[in-house]
């Protein structure tokens, strides 16, 4: 017999299942947040996990103020101006959920030991970029605020920014990739419908880390 | 959930966008219908407000989610929309948002009773 349709407001806690599908990320990236501490869970004594719920609407409360440019870095519990671990650290600049989500759930399941932050906009992406000084930037080129090309062409011009490898995430035709030309000479660009064969190799390439249990195509 | 609200090319998008893997897709997929609302939201005020730039971003955005869902030929009615916005043609890319959003309408709603069906 199948259970009754869930009504999410009138429970406490849920399952990593449940959580995985309420915000569209799969189930290894509930228990990766909750390893973070992004969101606060327990196990049952036979070793099932469950989410606090009032943790997971903190998390969405987050997550929608940060898709404003309000706040930023979700996906990590350190704060932006955090000194630097010894983790390699990735910045995603990228005003897009579904591939926030999508980059979130690649990272979960193939580099957990990377940490990731995010920013939804240009204005906001170029500050955490200077506080955060990731090890690579992943930028999106149409971005509210200021367009990926101008805020990478801003970047360059810090001393700080020589450190940091860049990835240009776009599904941006060719020609319409043309104007913004200038800004990418040199620059490893992924389009977004091919992130999952191209961008893991890449981020091994440029960080020295294996993605871990990656499907064979 | 069965093919019939993916469309007919969810195998070919699962191998060629996700590289066989099902819980992925799946999870991509859940994300993109949450969303999906609050584009369409959006893209609706930005009309409103004549924004074209915020017209062409979203469209942008919810092109490449149906690509990668294959839904190819909903993708294709966003590009219309994005480029149509580019050009600043926003009656053309009204025209063409009435089409997708009552495609992504549908959309929505089959998942809907798709989800109500599998908790009864």
């Amino acid at each position: 017999m199948k259970s009754p349709a869930l009504q999410i407001d009138e429970v406490e806690y849920l399952t990593t299942h449940q959580v995985a599908q309420l915000i569209g990320v799969t189930v290894r990236s509930v228990q990766m947040m909750v390893n973070r501490g992004e969101l606060r869970g327990w196990r049952t004594p036979g070793g099932h996990r469950r989410i606090q719920k009032q943790s997971l609407d903190r998390w969405l409360a987050f997550r929608k103020s940060g898709n404003t440019g309000a706040k930023v870095g979700q996906l990590s519990t350190e704060p932006a101006s955090a000194p630097r671990s010894g983790g390699k650290t990735v910045l995603l600049i990228e005003d897009s959920v579904y591939f926030q989500n999508f980059v979130a759930s690649l990272f979960a399941e193939f580099f957990s030991g990377l940490t990731l932050h995010l920013a939804s906009d240009g204005v906001v992406g170029l500050a955490m970029a200077g506080q955060l000084q990731p090890d690579v930037l992943i930028v999106d080129i149409l971005l509210p605020g200021i367009d990926g090309a101008t805020l990478i062409t801003s970047l360059r011009s810090h001393a700080f920014f020589a450190r940091t490898q860049l990835i240009v995430l776009t599904s941006l035709s060719g020609e319409q990739l043309e104007q913004y030309r200038f800004a990418l000479k040199g620059v490893a660009v992924v389009h977004k419908p091919q992130m999952m064969n191209d961008l893991p190799p890449l981020l091994e390439k440029m960080l020295g880390v294996a993605p871990q249990h990656l499907p064979q195509p | 959930m069965p093919d019939a609200l993916s469309g007919v090319e969810t195998e070919a998008a699962i191998a060629r966008y996700f590289r066989g893997s099902r819980p992925l897709f799946e999870a991509f997929r859940t994300g993109c219908l949450s969303q999906f609302s609050v584009d369409m939201q959006a893209i609706d005020k930005s009309l409103q407000q004549a924004d074209a730039a915020t017209v062409r971003r979203i469209a942008h955005n919810i092109k490449s989610a149906m690509n990668m869902l294959g839904h190819t030929a909903l993708g294709a009615e966003a590009l219309d929309i994005e480029l149509a916005a580019q050009q600043g043609q926003l009656d053309r890319a009204a025209n063409s948002w009435r089409t997708l959003a009552a495609a992504m309408q549908s959309l929505l709603s089959a998942a809907a009773g798709l989800d109500r069906g599998s908790t009864q």
